[in-house]
């Protein structure tokens, strides 16, 4: 899972240099595109978030801890100015979308599967969630020009998700078997189960996408936008979680504007 | 969406802790534990045990609590430790149950609610003089747990309902396979038999470290609370007994299973798995600091504890063809009661059910260190306990 994102990473940015490269001899269209109001950028940030449901189910009791894992994204955009306000972002995205999650919860209803066996009951305990997910997005947004050096950007995005990793273990609690009222066993010390939904994910996300941009030098600008996605993580028949997950995420990062 | 929504938006993931929600109503409905007061305790068998904690498995929804053989029950007023925020009713009367006093010459029936009041569970709570019984047929079963897996139980002489016998099977139900290890064998040595057989535990049972289940049945209860985190300390063994065994008989067959792995699954080269089934009986108290402390022993102890007094145990068994087994071709064992070395049997603790008798059954002989092997098949059907006079 983890290669196939470097190995997109990797090609995004060789992609990013070799349009470096050809630079010089496209200045001239460049210039002329951004006459006709095309703008290029490339650009590179950092992703804060997680796929949670929303709001919390009653069933979790707390966060216990909260790591974000190294979430990336790189992104080569066009934009095109509609008038001296608005203007249209187009963008191709490759991205990761990761964190882990240690929560206290109460009777929550879960599944473990492994080799075909099934234990269903209801939980009470720690639950370990670990993501890491990759997706190809195209952000879809309306610009809008607030001051020379100030822009807000907000439309949707659409996702796919390339790999996905949605695992983690279950430790310092208990299951009722079957239900709340079913067979109690301890799970102390080192017994743990393991849980894996990464084959459950849902291929195509979609969401919102608000942002800022500061222009800080001419070819250099740092934006802050929020994710949000729309769509669960987990199809509707996806019995185990029973709540929606949804990825929402945070990014912070550069562009560079040619 | 709602306000808490919009502020769990504003606030970001970073801070979704600051949304919990109110805690939900508890949703388990258990008898922790059933107690008796000061003045409600003569009647125990065993009057410093006054807290009789309860597992969760469906076998344990009939709840037996040993009384002493010459006590009066007509009106004894237990109580309860149930789930937090649950609360216990009367069948037969409607009444809350807690500190009702009631006439346990027969069973007693409870319902206890959930907090929130959406579970429930019932249970049968029976006054138990001891089990006199030494003579186990395995004809009287049920089917519980939604139908899924079987539980054995005894008719006293006056044909009350004894549950005696306890197996892992709920430790089992957790693994998610289809075949449990204790089953019926409807061609016993005479009517019904019990057939018991290793199993494979599956995905579950590999990640928790016990890849396999020896078919299991004994005296006692199986705790399953301890069945993931100390599987051994959840077969508890024995239940007070008064006479000396002499000779312990019975019929069986068995054939073993093709490759013997051990606990972590390797394959263990040369050596064939034997069944193990055998009689112990142990002093079921200790007095520790001036005190005295119950004594029940389990997987970890049972052939091992200083409380042993005696034991019979199968030595050498014989291995069956498949055609033999299918010909019914069961073979009678009779294994005499030995006491351990130094040991004697005490006739005033005896009368005072100050011991402990136990019949302890399983396919594999090492089957509660999760070695055996998956296929080892015991037949057993018609065992006795022969006692002196």
């Amino acid at each position: 899972m983890r290669k196939t994102s470097y190995i997109l990473l990797a090609i995004a940015l060789l992609c990013t240099a070799l349009e470096a490269n050809a630079q010089k001899e496209r200045n001239k269209s460049i210039i002329r595109s951004a006459l006709n109001g095309l703008h290029y950028s490339v650009r590179a940030s950092y992703g804060i978030g997680g796929v949670s449901p929303l709001p919390l189910p009653a069933e979790i009791r707390g966060i216990d801890s909260y790591r974000p894992l190294v979430g990336i994204a790189l992104e080569g955009t066009v934009e095109k100015q509609i008038n001296k306000v608005i203007g249209i972002h187009i963008g191709l995205r490759l991205e990761n979308k990761t964190m882990e999650t240690v929560a206290d919860v109460k009777n929550y209803g879960m599944e473990i599967s492994s080799d075909g066996a099934r234990i269903k009951g209801n939980w009470t305990g720690k639950v370990k969630t670990t993501v890491r997910n990759s997706y190809i997005s195209i952000p879809l947004l309306m610009t809008c020009k607030l001051s020379p050096r100030w822009k807000m950007r907000i439309g949707p995005y659409f996702s796919y998700l390339i790999s996905g990793d949605f695992s983690g273990e279950v430790y310092d609690g208990y299951i009722r078997e079957g239900g709340p009222t079913g067979t109690k066993v301890l799970f102390e010390g080192d017994a743990t189960a393991t849980y894996d939904f990464s084959d459950e994910l849902v291929k195509s996300n979609w969401g919102v996408q608000l942002g800022f941009e500061w222009r800080a030098f001419s070819h250099l600008n740092v934006f802050a936008d929020v994710q949000w996605g729309l769509n669960s993580a987990f199809p509707k028949d996806f019995e185990t979680i029973t709540f929606k997950m949804y990825p929402i995420y945070g990014n912070l990062g550069f562009a560079y504007a040619f | 969406m709602g306000i808490k929504t919009i502020f769990c938006l504003a606030l970001g993931a970073a801070t979704l802790a600051s949304c919990i929600q109110d805690e939900p109503l508890n949703a388990e409905a258990d008898i922790v534990a059933v107690t008796f007061d000061k003045d409600n305790r003569d009647v125990l068998l065993n009057t410093t045990d006054t807290v009789v904690t309860i597992s969760t498995d469906a076998a344990a929804n009939n709840i037996e609590i040993a009384i002493s053989p010459l006590s009066d029950v007509t009106s004894v007023a237990p109580t309860f430790i149930l789930s937090e925020g649950a609360t216990i009713t009367h069948d037969e009367s409607g009444l809350d149950g807690n500190g009702l006093a009631l006439d346990f010459t027969s069973p007693q029936h409870y319902t206890v609610t959930s907090e929130g009041g959406v579970y429930k569970k019932s249970y049968t709570l029976a006054f138990k003089r001891p089990a006199t019984i030494t003579k186990f047929d395995f004809e009287h079963f049920e089917m519980i747990a939604g139908g899924r897996y079987i539980n054995y139980y005894e008719l006293d002489e006056d044909g009350s309902r004894c549950n005696i016998w306890a197996t892992a099977n709920a430790g089992y139900a957790m693994c998610g396979q289809p075949y449990f290890p204790t089953q019926r064998y409807d061609r016993g040595q005479s009517g019904n038999g019990v057939r018991l057989r290793t199993e494979s535990t599956g995905g579950f049972g590999e990640m928790m470290g016990m890849r396999i289940a020896a078919g299991n049945l004994f005296f006692g209860k199986f705790d399953a609370v301890s069945a993931v985190s100390a599987p051994r300390a959840a077969t508890l063994f024995g239940m007070p007994f008064n006479r000396v065994p002499k000779t312990f008989t019975g019929y069986y067959m068995f054939k073993p299973g093709e490759t013997m792995t051990d606990a972590d699954g390797a394959v263990i080269e040369g050596r064939v798995d034997q069944p193990d089934f055998y009689v112990v009986m142990y002093e079921n108290s200790t007095i520790v600091d001036g005190k005295r402390q119950s004594v029940m022993l389990d997987g970890n102890n049972v052939l091992s504890h200083e409380n042993i007094v005696g034991l019979a145990r199968i030595q050498n068994p014989k291995v069956w063809t498949d055609a033999q087994i299918e010909a019914g071709e069961w073979e009678r064992f009779e294994i005499p009661f030995v006491l351990m070395p130094g040991k004697q049997i005490d006739e005033e603790k005896l009368a005072n059910y100050g011991y402990n008798i136990a019949i302890v059954l399983s396919s594999s002989i090492d089957g509660a260190y999760f070695v055996g092997a998956v296929g080892s098949t015991l037949y057993i059907d018609t065992l006795e306990i022969i006692c002196e006079d």
